[in-house]
C-alpha cells in the first residue's frame, strides 16, 4: 500500500510539474499575443489634430507609446490664459532653449502694453512677441508633427487650438571631426566627414563661400525618414546629371536604408558590376574640388560618406596628395600607381602562365633557377599560387577586424613566419612566395581602398584563366576586363571617358589621367563631366 | 529565385566554364618536369646491334635503319645551395638510337618523366663522320618543329660527339653551357669559325650555298675550339680550314675585328713581333667584264704593335713600324688568298662570295648560280690589297 | 544603347587602323615574298598606295548619301532585290575574314604556344570575349578599340622596333633585281592585310562628326597601317632573308624567336611578341564580327544586337572548326583575298560611277 501511494505521489507530483510549465507556456503566449494586440504598427497621419488638449495629448501618448524619452510637459501660458504643452524627445533637444526661451518665456505674464488682443492672430502673437527662439513654424498635420518630433524639434500643443506650434531646438551628440581613416594623405587636410548632415553640409561651406553651392534636401526611407542632401554648383554642373540624381533618389522606395552602400547600389547605373560608378570619400577637400569640376554630391545622414556623381575610372587613382606635391613627383606617383594595378590583378597569373605553359619566355638561367626551387614541392603551380592568396586574403581581412594593437602583429606573424616556414618546409617555393608578396604590396598601392577590393577579386579567374589557357588566358582576361569597363556608363558618362578620348580636344583631358600637369596648365574643368562653364582660370 | 533570363545567362556561362575546368589544363607542365635540352650530340652507331639486355637505346620505327646516335644533356636540378661539379653530379645523358630525329626524341621520353623542351638548347653538336654524309636531313626536325631557337651554335667535332657531353669538365658547369659560353670570346680570337649557329646554316642550305661550322675538341676534361669544318650546299663536310685559312676566309668575308697575329720582326728575323688587329675597314667587290669575273679585295686593318720581343729594337722607330707594316700585310695578304684557294680546291664557297655576285651583278648570277660552286667559282680569281696601319705601340718604346 | 552614336575622327583613325591590323602580319611577309623576293617592303608599300584608291572611291561613294548607311544607299542606287543581294554578299565577305583570320591565328597559337590544348576551346573562349563586348552596341565596342590601341598597340610596336637590332643589310639586296612586275604582281596578295577601312566607312559614314574631314583621316590611318606594315616585312626580311621567309609558315614568330638584345637577358621576343598579338588580334576581330552584326542588323532592321552576335558567333566557331586542313584553308583564303580585291577594286568604282551618274541629272 506504502509503495502504491509512494508512486502516485511522484506521478502526482510529475504531472503536476508538467501542469505548471504548461501554464508557464500558456502564460506566456497569452502575454504574447496580449502585447501583439496592444502595440500595432502606428500609422501617424491617422490622428487628426483636435482642439482639446487632452485629446491631442492622448494622441501622443498613443503614438508615442511607452517609449521613456519622450517627455511631455504642461503648464499655464500666461499670455493666452489657455493650459499648453510641450513634447519633446530628450537627448535631442537643447534643454537649456526649451527651459528658457519656450516655457519660461510663456509661463511669464505678458510684458504690459504687449498683451493680447481679441484681433490678434495668436500664432503671430507668440512669434513676434512671445517666444524668443530662432526658427519657429506652424503645422497642423499631425505626421509631419511626429516626424519634426523625431528630428529633434519640440511641439508646442495650446489647448483649444487645431494647430501646433514647431520650435527647433536639436542639439545632438555627435562624433568630432577627426582624421578620415581610410584615405589618409601625407600633406592635405586631415579633417573628415562626420554622421550629422549639417555639420558634413557646413564643412563643405565653410571652403566654398558661394551662394550658388545649392544643398537640396531628399528625404529616403518610409520608415527612417532618413535626410539625404544633394548638393551641386549651379551653373557648373551638367543640368542632366543633377536631375538624374535627384530622379533616382526619390525612385527609391526602401524603408531604412542601412548605410551609404546600399544607398549606391539604388542609385548606381550598374549595380551587378563589382565597379562602382559612384565615387564614396571621407574627405572633404575632394568633395570640394569634384564640385569645383561639375560633378554632384550626395550626403546622407549618418553615414560618414559622401557620394560623388559622376566618377570614371580615372578618379579613383587619384588622391589629395597629387596636388599638394610638385607635379613630377606626382606624375611618378599616379604612374606607380596605374603600373601596380595592373601588377597586382596579373602577377600570379603571368607567373604562373610563363612558368608551366611557356618557360622558353624566361631567360635560360632563370627559368633553371625557377625549377631548383621547385624540387620536391608537392602542388603543382596553379594550387600554390591559390593557397598562397588564400592566405593572403584570409591576412588581410584578421589584420583589418582586429583591434589596433593586435593587427600589425598579425601581419607581421602571417607574412614572416608563415611564409617562411611554409618554404623551409617544402610546401611552396620561394618564388611563389616572392610573387604573391610583390602582388600584395601592388595591390596596397592603389589609392582607392574599393579598387583594392575590386583587384583582389578579379585576381583569382585572371588566375584560373592562366593557368588553364597560358599567356593566351592570361590576355583574354586583361581584355574581359576592358570590355567590361568600356560597357559601364556612370550617369551618361562613359566610365573611362577620360583615358579614352573622345576626339582629339579631349587629349588635353590626360593631363589628370596618368600623369598630373603642373597647375598654370590645369586651367580647365575636364571635358567629360560636359560643364556649363569650361574655364578654371583667368588668364 | 532568379528571373528567367539572368538565369539562362548565368547557367550557360556556368556550363562555359564547367566544360574548360573538366576537360583540364591540357599545355600545363610545371617547370621542373620540363626537361630543357642543352646540349644534343649526334653519332653514328659504331655497332648496329642491340646493347645490354633489354636494348635501352633501341627506337621504335616503322622505317629506317638504326643510323643516328643522338645524346641529349638535360640539367640536374639540385635544391639548395650546392651548385655541385660538372660530370654526372650535375647533368643527365640520354641516348637513342634510330635514323628518324622526331622518332627518337619521342622514345628518349619513354625513358624518363621529363617532356624534352628545346627552346633553350644551347649547342648542337654533330662528329665528323656524321658531318661527311651531311647533315641537311638532320637538321630538318630541328627546324620544322618549333622548339629550338635559331641562335643554337653548331659544332663539328672530330672524335665522338657524344663524349663532349659526356665527359668531365674541370670546370662546375653543365658542359653545354660551358662550351656556348666560350663562344663569347669570338670576338677576340680569330683562329675558329665565326660562330654558326642554327639559324645560318638553315639560311645557307635554304640558300644554296656552303658554309662553315667551327669544330671543337675535348680531351682530358679540356675543351678547345679549333679548326673549322667546311660544308658544301648539300651539308656534306667536304674539308677542314686550319685556322690560319680561317683567319683569311675572316678577311674576305669582312668579319675581321680583332685579333694577334705574329709575324718575324724585321729587325731580327728569330724573333717575333706581333700586330693585335683593333678595328677594320673592308670593301670586297666583284667585277664583271664581258664573260670574266673576278674579285677584288681591299681591306685596312688598323691596330696596335702588341709585343716586340727583339729588345733592342726602338719600337718607335718609323722604319721599324713601316716594315712592321709592310710584313703585316703581305702576311694578311697570304692568308686570305691561302684560304680563297683552300675554298676554290675543296669546291665550296663559304666565304659569301656567291650572295656577293647576286647582289652586285643579279643578271649573272641569274645564268651561273646553279653551277656556282662546282664549275664556276673555282675559276674565278682574286686580287687582295690590304694595308696595315699600327696606331699604338704600346706603352713602352 | 544610344541610337545614334557620334565617331570622332580620332575614333575614326583608330578603328581604320585596327579594322586592318590583325592577323595579317605575321604571314604577310611570306606571301608578298614568294612573288617579290627581295622587294617585299616595296611591294607592301605599293599594295597600300592600291588600297588609297579603294578608300578614296568607299569615301566618295558614302558621300553621296551622308545619311544612309551602304546597307540602304545599295538598295537605292541598284534597286531593292539587287541591293539585297550585294548586301549579302557584303556580309559573307564580312563573315569569311573572321573565320579564316581566326583560323590562322590559332594555328599560329597551337604551334607556338599551347600546343595540345583543342582548337574549340581557343575559339570558343575568343569568341566569347567577341560576344560579351559586341552585344552592347557600337560606342563600347569604339572604346575597347581606343583603350587597346593606346596601352596594347604601342608596346606591340616597342616590341616590333626591338626586331631592328639583328637586321642584317646585305638582305635587302638587290634592289629591283627581277624589275618593278613582281613588285607590282606582289601586291596583290597583301591586299588582305589591308582590307577593313572600306567596310568600316562605308558601314558606319553617317555616325561620323565631321564628314569633311573623313578623307583627311582615312588617308592618315592608311598611311600609318602602311608604315608599319613595311617595317614589320622589313625587319622580317632583314632578319631571315628571301630564302627563309618564303619557307616559313609563319616567319614574323620566327624572326623575332631570334632577336637578342646584346647584353640583356632578353633573349627570345617570340612570346612577348606572341602575348602582345594576341589582344591585337581580339580586337580586330571583334570590329569585324560587330560590322557583320551592324549589317545584318540594317539589313533585317532589327533594333537589339543581343540574339544577332549569339547568332553569328556560333556560326563563325562552326565554320572555324569545321574546316578540315591546312589546303583546304589556304584554297579559301586565296578565294576570299580575290573577293576582296573584286569588291575593292571592282564593286566598288562600279557603284561610284553609278552614284555619280545619278547625281549628274
Amino acid at each position: 500500500m506504502n509503495t502504491d501511494n509512494k508512486k502516485t505521489i511522484v506521478e502526482r507530483i510529475r504531472s503536476l510539474k508538467s501542469l505548471i510549465q504548461h501554464a508557464r507556456v500558456i502564460e506566456d503566449d497569452t502575454q504574447v499575443v496580449a502585447r501583439s494586440l496592444a502595440e500595432q504598427y502606428v500609422f501617424p497621419e491617422v490622428y487628426q489634430l483636435e482642439a482639446s488638449l487632452a485629446k491631442n495629448m492622448q494622441h501622443m501618448k498613443d503614438i508615442l507609446s511607452d517609449s521613456y524619452d519622450f517627455h511631455f510637459r504642461e503648464f499655464l501660458i500666461a499670455s493666452l490664459n489657455r493650459q499648453g504643452a510641450v513634447v519633446f524627445i530628450e537627448g535631442m533637444t537643447n534643454l537649456e532653449l526649451i527651459n528658457m526661451q519656450v516655457i519660461e518665456k510663456l509661463m511669464l505674464p505678458p510684458v504690459p502694453g504687449m498683451e493680447l488682443s481679441p484681433q490678434d492672430e495668436m500664432f503671430s502673437y507668440l512669434k513676434d512677441t512671445v517666444l524668443s527662439v530662432a526658427s519657429i513654424s506652424k503645422l497642423d498635420v499631425m505626421d509631419e508633427a511626429v516626424k519634426r518630433l523625431l528630428s529633434g524639434d519640440t511641439l508646442l500643443f495650446v489647448d483649444g487650438i487645431n494647430w501646433l506650434i514647431v520650435i527647433e531646438s536639436r542639439k545632438m551628440e555627435a562624433r568630432a571631426i577627426s582624421e578620415p581613416e581610410t584615405e589618409t594623405n601625407v600633406r592635405g587636410p586631415r579633417e573628415g566627414f562626420v554622421e550629422t548632415l549639417q555639420t558634413n553640409i557646413t564643412l563643405l561651406r565653410r571652403r566654398i563661400k558661394n551662394p550658388n553651392l545649392i544643398t537640396k534636401k531628399v528625404v529616403i526611407g518610409v520608415r527612417s525618414e532618413t535626410d539625404v542632401a544633394v548638393v551641386y554648383f549651379r551653373g557648373i554642373a551638367d543640368a542632366k546629371v543633377i536631375h538624374a540624381v535627384e530622379q533616382r533618389l526619390k525612385k527609391i522606395a526602401i524603408d531604412i536604408p542601412t548605410g551609404i552602400g546600399m544607398l549606391q547600389g539604388m542609385m548606381e547605373d550598374h549595380p551587378y558590376s563589382p565597379f562602382p560608378t559612384m565615387l564614396a570619400t571621407e574627405r572633404p577637400d575632394k568633395v570640394v574640388s569634384s564640385l569645383a569640376e561639375g560633378k554632384v554630391a550626395v550626403i546622407m545622414d549618418g553615414a560618414p560618406f559622401v557620394l560623388l556623381a559622376p566618377t570614371t575610372l580615372s578618379d579613383f587613382f587619384q588622391t589629395s596628395d597629387d596636388y599638394n606635391e610638385k607635379w613630377a613627383i606626382s606624375s611618378i606617383n599616379r604612374l606607380t600607381r596605374h603600373v601596380s594595378s595592373l601588377f597586382a590583378i596579373a602577377t600570379p597569373a603571368i607567373f604562373v602562365a610563363i612558368t608551366t605553359y611557356h618557360p622558353g619566355m624566361l631567360p635560360m638561367l632563370l627559368a633553371v633557377n625557377i625549377a631548383n626551387t621547385r624540387i620536391g614541392i608537392p602542388f603543382p603551380a596553379f594550387l600554390e599560387a591559390i593557397v598562397m592568396i588564400i592566405l593572403l586574403e584570409v591576412l588581410q581581412e584578421a589584420g583589418l577586424r582586429l583591434p589596433k594593437s593586435i593587427g600589425p602583429a598579425v601581419s607581421i606573424v602571417g607574412g614572416l613566419v608563415i611564409g617562411e616556414a611554409t618554404v623551409r618546409a617544402g610546401l611552396v617555393s620561394a618564388p611563389m612566395v616572392i610573387v604573391i608578396a610583390f602582388t600584395a604590396i601592388a595591390s596596397f598601392n592603389i589609392a582607392n581602398y574599393r579598387l583594392n577590393l575590386i583587384v583582389r577579386l578579379y585576381r583569382i579567374p585572371v588566375m584560373i584563366l592562366g593557368a588553364t589557357l597560358g599567356m593566351f588566358g592570361v590576355m583574354l582576361g586583361y581584355m574581359f576586363l576592358i570590355a567590361h569597363l568600356s560597357m559601364i556608363e556612370s550617369f551618361g558618362v562613359p566610365f573611362m571617358e577620360p583615358m579614352i578620348q573622345k576626339s582629339f580636344k579631349q587629349f588635353s583631358d590626360i593631363k589628370d589621367t596618368f600623369i598630373v600637369a603642373p597647375p598654370s596648365v590645369m586651367d580647365e574643368r575636364p571635358e567629360y563631366l560636359g560643364p556649363e562653364d569650361a574655364k578654371r582660370q583667368k588668364e | 529565385m532568379l528571373k528567367g533570363r539572368v538565369r539562362t545567362v548565368l547557367s550557360l556561362g556556368v556550363l562555359v566554364c564547367l566544360t574548360l575546368a573538366m576537360t583540364g589544363c591540357w599545355d600545363r607542365k610545371e617547370i621542373e618536369n620540363r626537361g630543357f635540352v642543352l646540349g644534343v650530340a649526334i653519332d653514328h652507331v659504331t655497332t648496329p646491334e642491340p646493347k645490354g639486355q633489354y636494348d635501352l637505346p633501341h627506337v621504335t620505327q616503322e622505317f629506317g635503319e638504326r643510323k643516328y646516335r643522338v645524346t641529349f644533356e638535360l640539367p640536374r636540378f639540385r635544391k639548395g645551395e650546392e651548385k655541385g661539379t660538372s660530370g654526372t653530379e650535375s647533368h643527365y645523358i640520354f641516348n637513342g638510337e634510330g635514323e628518324s630525329m622526331f622518332q627518337i626524341v619521342r622514345s628518349v621520353s619513354a625513358k624518363t618523366y621529363f617532356s624534352f623542351f628545346f627552346e633553350d638548347t644551347q649547342v648542337l653538336i654533330f662528329s665528323e663522320e656524321v658531318a661527311k654524309e651531311g647533315i641537311r636531313e638532320i637538321l630538318d626536325y630541328f627546324l620544322r618543329n618549333p622548339g629550338m631557337r635559331r641562335k643554337v651554335k653548331v659544332f663539328v667535332t672530330p672524335g665522338r660527339a657524344e663524349e663532349i657531353l659526356n665527359g668531365k669538365l674541370t670546370v662546375e658547369e653543365v658542359n653545354s653551357i660551358f662550351i656556348a659560353r666560350i663562344t663569347q670570346n669570338a670576338d677576340a680570337i680569330p683562329r675558329f669559325a665565326v660562330i654558326s649557329t642554327l639559324g645560318d646554316a638553315a639560311e645557307a642550305i635554304q640558300g644554296n650555298h656552303s658554309f662553315v661550322i667551327s669544330k671543337i675538341v675535348m680531351e682530358n676534361g679540356d675543351v678547345k675550339l679549333t679548326s673549322a669544318a667546311l660544308l658544301d650546299t648539300q651539308g656534306k663536310m667536304v674539308g677542314s680550314l686550319d685556322e690560319r685559312e680561317v683567319a683569311g676566309g675572316k678577311i674576305i668575308r669582312q668579319k675581321l675585328k680583332g685579333g694577334a697575329f705574329s709575324i718575324p720582326n724585321p729587325a731580327n728575323p728569330e724573333k717575333l713581333a706581333v700586330f693585335e688587329v683593333v678595328e677594320g675597314k673592308f670593301s670586297v667587290n666583284s667585277h664583271i667584264d664581258g664573260d670574266r669575273l673576278w674579285f677584288t679585295v681591299e681591306a685596312e686593318l688598323a691596330g696596335n704593335l702588341g709585343e716586340n720581343t727583339e729588345t733592342g729594337q726602338k719600337a718607335l722607330d718609323p722604319d721599324f713600324l713601316a716594315a712592321v707594316e709592310k710584313n703585316m700585310a703581305a702576311e694578311f695578304t697570304a692568308m686570305a688568298l691561302d684560304a680563297y684557294y683552300k675554298q676554290q680546291a675543296l669546291k665550296a664557297d663559304a666565304l659569301d662570295l656567291g650572295s656577293l655576285v647576286h647582289r652586285q651583278y643579279p643578271k649573272y648570277w641569274e645564268i651561273v648560280k646553279d653551277r656556282w660552286d662546282e664549275e664556276v667559282f673555282p675559276t674565278v680569281p682574286m686580287e687582295v690589297h690590304i694595308k696595315v696601319i699600327v696606331r699604338r705601340a704600346g706603352m713602352m718604346s | 544603347m544610344n541610337p545614334f552614336p557620334r565617331i570622332s575622327q580620332w575614333q575614326l583613325l583608330t578603328l581604320c587602323f585596327i579594322a586592318a591590323f590583325g592577323d595579317s602580319m605575321a604571314t604577310l611577309p611570306r606571301s608578298v615574298g614568294e612573288i617579290a623576293k627581295e622587294d617585299m617592303w616595296l611591294s607592301v608599300i605599293f599594295g597600300g598606295v592600291l588600297f588609297l584608291f579603294t578608300v578614296w572611291t568607299a569615301i566618295t561613294l558614302a558621300s553621296y548619301y551622308p545619311n544612309s548607311t551602304c546597307i540602304e544607299y545599295h538598295q537605292i542606287l541598284l534597286g531593292p532585290l539587287l541591293g539585297q543581294i550585294l548586301n549579302a554578299v557584303m556580309i559573307v565577305l564580312l563573315l569569311l575574314v573572321p573565320i579564316l583570320s581566326i583560323r590562322s591565328f590559332v594555328v599560329a597559337l597551337k604551334i607556338y604556344l599551347l600546343d595540345v590544348t583543342p582548337t574549340f576551346v581557343i575559339v570558343l573562349s575568343l569568341l566569347t570575349f567577341i560576344t560579351y563586348s559586341a552585344q552592347y552596341g557600337l560606342l563600347p565596342v569604339i572604346r575597347v578599340l581606343q583603350f587597346t590601341f593606346m596601352s596594347i598597340h604601342s608596346f606591340f610596336f616597342i616590341v616590333v622596333l626591338l626586331g631592328l637590332f639583328s637586321i642584317k643589310a646585305s638582305h635587302f639586296q638587290p634592289f629591283l633585281a627581277q624589275g618593278i612586275m613582281p613588285v607590282l604582281k606582289g601586291a596583290i596578295p597583301s591586299w588582305y592585310s589591308y582590307t577593313g577601312p572600306e567596310f568600316v566607312v562605308c558601314l558606319l559614314y553617317p555616325f561620323f562628326i565631321q564628314k569633311n574631314k573623313v578623307l583627311t583621316y582615312g588617308f592618315v590611318s592608311v598611311l600609318v597601317l602602311t608604315a608599319v606594315y613595311t617595317l614589320i616585312t622589313g625587319i622580317v626580311q632583314g632578319i631571315l632573308g628571301v630564302a627563309e621567309t618564303t619557307r616559313m609558315l609563319v616567319p614574323t614568330i620566327i624572326a623575332y624567336r631570334g632577336v637578342e638584345i646584346p647584353d640583356t637577358f632578353i633573349e627570345r621576343l617570340d612570346g612577348y611578341f606572341f602575348s602582345m598579338w594576341i589582344p591585337v588580334l581580339m580586337v580586330c576581330m571583334l570590329l569585324w564580327v560587330y560590322l557583320a552584326v551592324f549589317g545584318i542588323k540594317q539589313m533585317a532592321r532589327l533594333e537589339y544586337s543581343r540574339p544577332v552576335v549569339i547568332l553569328v558567333c556560333s556560326l563563325i566557331l562552326y565554320f572555324v572548326v569545321a574546316i578540315p586542313n591546312l589546303q583546304t584553308a589556304s584554297t579559301i583564303s586565296e578565294w576570299a583575298n580575290y573577293a576582296l580585291l573584286a569588291w575593292g577594286m571592282g564593286v566598288l568604282p562600279l557603284l561610284l560611277a553609278l552614284a555619280w551618274w545619278k547625281h549628274r541629272r
